[in-house]
């Protein structure tokens, strides 16, 4: 049972699952490290990206990975209204209620799509041949998600690193006011981070479409993995989300396999309360 | 409301409640069975609302994680249920002391403010729901008890009208009593609370675990009603939300708040149900309803009247007196 | 014109509400003349994760009841349905039952899509004394609740699992079985069942391992499946399970001799793209079950929905229709009582079989072992019903 390629293929299928964890992590991170929001409905853009695809290629037959690039501008006009309708008022204001109205997003988005196409659990048929390595096998869709998600982190350390405005995103969100007086345009800055969080979120949605079912509810049982994983990491950082969807990826593979299947569903929950009562800082954050 | 401290001034300030609770006594003898039903499901938002409107509203505590008490309430009532005795009142009496019981799994998340803390209890009341999966393995294998009351009767109406009611009263006398002050002064700041001597972690831990036991009694009722329980229903996410829901709509952190919240949420219920047989309008309204508020009106249905009240008072007063006294936006 | 409809439909549907809040406001039902239509409530998930399932259910429902009424009613009356949507849950099935009864006055209950609600639904129904018809609810103890007006036309778990066993025990003799089963209890009890009839059977044991119902990722209890290297894996789950396996079988390159699983692997709309080929089912119908009742079926089902193929959820809801518009034409009354008694004595031949009922309300059934053959099922087993022989060779995966 312990062989290694029982755990060559388990520690696999935790970074193919990471991958997707990612992708919504990010969103959330970006966006709580610049404006201290927590986006509840991040997943749902994931979810409505998922359906775009879908509906291209059941339709139309356009290749997903195609579509994965249609969808960005897509998505950059759902995000802008949303920011500007919704995220922008809540700047500042008490936890419980960005919480709540972002919730309530989530829920109208998600009774947007039900009312649309159902509830029905539905496939993107699309295959890509599996690679065997010795004996472990990789399922061809998940191989490059893991190669478009690291595509996704290159240009993000681009755009953060090397671009004006990204250094205004890092500046914003290292000091609000600092950067503020030093003349940075934090309402443009929190606008391009939300609609950049947006963007990740709808390529993560291809990805998803990809090796999930497509339905309604699909991001909202992932906000909770994205929790985890930016508690983990530490809200805010971008360095965190990496290590902490790795963790939990290739954790709740190994409990899966090793332990309980049934047991695995606790593990992003048991992160959560974990890192918070003993480590609220997470893995890489700093002490506030 | 001031209550004053003559005994005939605190039988005034109970006046309207005790008018109330005559009035909703009455409501089901004009009632259908169907909307008997609903009543219930009523009565049931109130007991969560005002009980969790005490620690999130009152206490400024964002728990998301109740669901966590209202099933260890149902599980508790029914395993005595099938077990110990099947009378109903020991039954629902015993799924609230073992929700209030369970209060100290609460305890390492109490230094958790805001979205953390909701982070927090959130997770908590889902791995419950993980765990009680895998402890009452089967989905669908849930308890099932004899059921209890005749088709026609009016007792469970009655059952859940007295587990309101409780509620509300404790949750009155605690705003009212130094624990309710204490509380309130670490919702506004606990670090000043407990500098001017509040007992902060103690005043929390009080306060969840009378949450905790209305809860866990709304669970117990709950389970014996429907006399069948599996972890999926009673667990579910819903009955973390649904208080949280109902107190914003109604008025978060105002008495009046969660039964108005309850009551009009029930009705626009039934009523959508009457317009609409698509299921996802339901969760359209529902997901709206949450944003309008609490951008538009975020004092909610009651904390907007009162303001609005209070706005058309100050005008009055300023007109007796001659002078007019100026509206402070705030 | 398009708002206009709308507006008034839904001005309608408000008058409607209205009426039917103060109609019921009023204590006494007026006794029904008898041009009266007749009321049957129908309970099925049209949201959730089961409103695809759902809304084929209905679908079946309705499919007989409008021939019925097509063809001028029972005696002369024509049935009127009301439906009420209880995402498959045990909760707001009750209140849903509830209303049927006591605000819309139904005289008969078709139920819901799976055990949780059906438990609760008609725990609720027998209260009434209200008929309640199952047709999708195949947990053990639904049946040892001795209720007196629960009908099922799910012929129950174990004829179904002996079934199979036999099959794998006779035709297919594995030498490792794997056995994988979601965590809800029709499962649970029907993977313990199997596991017993195989070992007795063919002595070979099933190394058993456990999933959530409807969960889009089995990678990790495939993976362990695969490191056991079994030639024949037993799959007992939802149809959208059903396509998850078989996705990630071939993602995993987990490819055992023979796959069985429960139903039709085709039913959901999450099984796009797959070929089923040499997979194995089993059921009490599959498309194209010989049989003129089926024929009938079969050949109304596709003139009303031409681009359908006949499905497992429907033929069953449609069945259920059927017996219950037997027992109204035969009743001595149409209320609950009398609608009950003739249900009890119910003998008809249905699409998915004679239906009859048992002491409790379970209706007796046969089960068959289909195979995909050339993108179509074929019934191998049992002998009698046997319209071609199981394929040997392994599942080849994606078309």
């Amino acid at each position: 049972m312990l062989s290694f390629e029982v755990l060559g293929q388990t520690i696999v299928n935790g970074i193919a699952a990471a991958s997707i964890y990612m992708m919504i992590s990010l969103g959330l991170a970006l966006v709580f490290g610049v404006m201290r929001v927590v986006n509840l409905a991040q997943g749902e853009f994931m979810m409505l990206a998922a359906f775009g695809s879908f509906w291209l290629f059941t339709l139309y037959g356009v290749d997903p990975y195609l579509s994965m690039v249609a969808m960005i501008p897509a998505s950059l006009l759902l995000g802008y209204a949303v920011y500007r309708l919704i995220i922008r008022r809540l700047l500042g204001a008490d936890d419980i209620n960005q919480f709540l109205a972002t919730f309530g997003l989530a829920l109208m988005l998600q009774g947007i799509a039900q009312y649309l196409w159902s509830a029905d659990l539905r496939r993107l048929p699309y295959v890509l041949p599996s690679l065997e390595v010795g004996d472990v096998t990789l399922a061809g869709v998940r191989v490059v998600n893991i190669g478009v998600c690291l595509a996704v982190l290159a240009f993000l350390a681009w755009f953060l690193g090397w671009t004006g405005i990204g250094r205004s995103v890092r500046a914003t969100a290292s000091n609000r006011m600092g950067a503020m007086l030093c003349g940075v345009d934090v309402r443009r800055v929190d606008a391009t981070t939300f609609l950049l969080g947006t963007a990740i979120s709808a390529v993560g949605g291809t990805m998803l479409a990809l090796v999930y079912f497509v339905y309604p509810s699909v991001g909202a049982g992932l906000i909770f993995k994205g929790f985890a994983v930016v508690i983990l990491g530490g809200m805010g950082s971008i360095a965190g989300v990496i290590v902490g969807s790795l963790v939990l990826g290739i954790t709740e593979a190994m409990v899966n396999v090793y332990v309980s299947s049934q047991l695995s569903a606790l593990v992003a929950f048991a992160v959560i309360f974990i890192v918070l009562v003993s480590r609220p800082q997470g893995l890489f954050g700093t002490a506030r | 409301m001031t209550s004053s401290s003559t005994p005939g001034g605190t039988l005034l300030a109970l006046l309207p409640w005790l008018v109330a609770l005559a009035i909703a006594a009455a409501v089901p003898l004009f009632l259908p069975i169907y909307m008997q039903r609903v009543a219930v499901t009523c009565l049931m938002f109130v007991t969560l609302g005002v009980s969790w409107n005490l620690s999130g509203g009152f206490a400024g505590q964002l728990s998301l994680g109740q669901a966590a008490f209202f099933g260890i309430g149902a599980y508790g009532s029914m395993i005595t249920a099938e077990h110990v005795t099947s009378d109903l009142l020991t039954s629902i009496v015993v799924g609230g002391i073992v929700a209030g019981l369970c209060t100290p799994i609460l305890f390492p998340a109490f230094r958790l403010r805001g979205i953390y803390l909701g982070m927090a209890t959130f997770a908590l009341g889902e791995s419950m729901r993980v765990v009680a999966e895998k402890v009452f393995p089967g989905e669908a294998s849930g308890l099932h008890t004899p059921v209890v009351f005749a088709v026609d009767s009016l007792a469970p109406y009655y059952w859940a009208l007295g587990i309101a009611a409780f509620t509300i009263a404790v949750g009155a006398w605690t705003i009212r009593s130094r624990l309710g002050l204490g509380l309130m002064t670490v919702r506004e700041d606990d670090q000043a609370a407990r500098s001017i001597g509040v007992p902060v972690a103690l005043y929390k831990a009080i306060v969840f675990a009378i949450g905790a036991f209305a809860t866990g009694l709304a669970g117990g009722f709950y389970a014996r009603y429907l006399g069948f329980i599996d972890p999926h229903s009673v667990f579910h996410l819903d009955h973390s939300i649904n208080p949280v829901f109902v107190t914003i709509i109604g008025g978060i952190g105002t008495e009046l708040g969660p039964i108005v919240g309850a009551i009009f949420w029930v009705i626009l219920q039934e009523v959508l149900r009457g317009l609409t047989d698509t299921p996802a309008v339901n969760t359209i309204i529902y997901g709206l309803l949450l944003l309008v508020v609490i951008l538009v009106v975020p004092r909610g249905i009651v904390g907007e009247s009162q303001a609005i009240w209070r706005r058309i008072a100050d005008r009055r007063r300023g007109r007796r007196t001659g002078k007019e006294i100026p509206v402070v936006a705030d | 014109m398009a708002a206009r409809t709308a507006f008034q439909n839904l001005a309608g549907r408000l008058a409607i509400a209205v009426g039917a809040t103060a109609l019921s406001l009023c204590a006494h039902v007026a006794p029904a003349a008898a041009a009266d239509p007749i009321k049957v409530g129908i309970v099925v998930p049209l949201s959730g994760a089961q409103a695809g399932s759902g809304e084929l259910v209905l679908r079946g429902y309705r499919l007989h009841i409008d021939e019925v009424n097509a063809s001028g009613g029972v005696a002369g009356r024509k049935i009127e349905l009301f439906t009420e949507d209880d995402r498959a849950d045990a909760t707001t099935s009750t209140s849903a039952v509830e209303k049927l009864i006591s605000q819309r006055g139904v005289v008969a209950i078709l139920g819901s899509y799976g055990s949780a609600p059906t438990t609760t639904g008609s725990d609720v129904s027998e209260r009434h004394k209200i008929p309640y018809i199952a047709a999708h609810a195949g947990e053990l103890r639904l049946h040892q609740r001795g209720l007196r007006f629960f009908f099922n036309i799910h012929p129950g778990g174990p004829p179904r699992d002996v079934a199979l066993a036999t099959f794998f025990a006779e035709v297919l003799k594995p030498k490792s079985v794997a056995g994988l089963h979601s965590n809800q209890a029709w499962s649970i009890e029907g993977m313990k069942t199997l596991a017993t009839a195989l070992k007795e059977k063919a002595g070979v044991e099933i190394r058993q391992d456990e999933f959530p119902a409807n969960t889009p990722d089995m990678s990790g209890q495939l993976t362990r499946i695969k490191a056991g290297k079994p030639d024949l894996v037993s799959l007992y789950g939802l149809d959208s399970d059903n396509a998850t396996f078989l996705r990630q079988a071939l993602e995993l390159g987990l490819n055992p001799r023979h796959i069985s699983v429960l139903g039709d692997v085709r039913a959901s709309k999450a099984a796009a793209g797959l070929n089923f080929d040499t997979v194995l089912m089993c059921d009490d119908w599959f498309v194209g079950l010989p049989g003129a009742e089926n024929e009938k079926y079969e050949r109304l089902y596709r003139t009303k929905f031409p681009k359908d193929t006949p499905d497992r959820f429907a033929v069953k809801a449609y069945a259920a229709a059927q017996v219950l518009v037997d027992a109204l034409k035969r009743a001595r009354s149409i209320d609950g009582q009398g609608v009950r008694d003739a249900l009890s004595a119910t003998d008809i031949p249905t699409p998915v079989g004679q239906a009859k009922f048992k002491e409790d309300g379970q209706r007796l059934g046969t089960f068959v072992v289909a195979q995909y053959q050339k993108g179509a099922p074929v019934v191998v087993y049992p002998e009698s019903a046997r319209t071609s022989d199981a394929q040997l060779r392994n599942w080849r995966g994606f078309r």
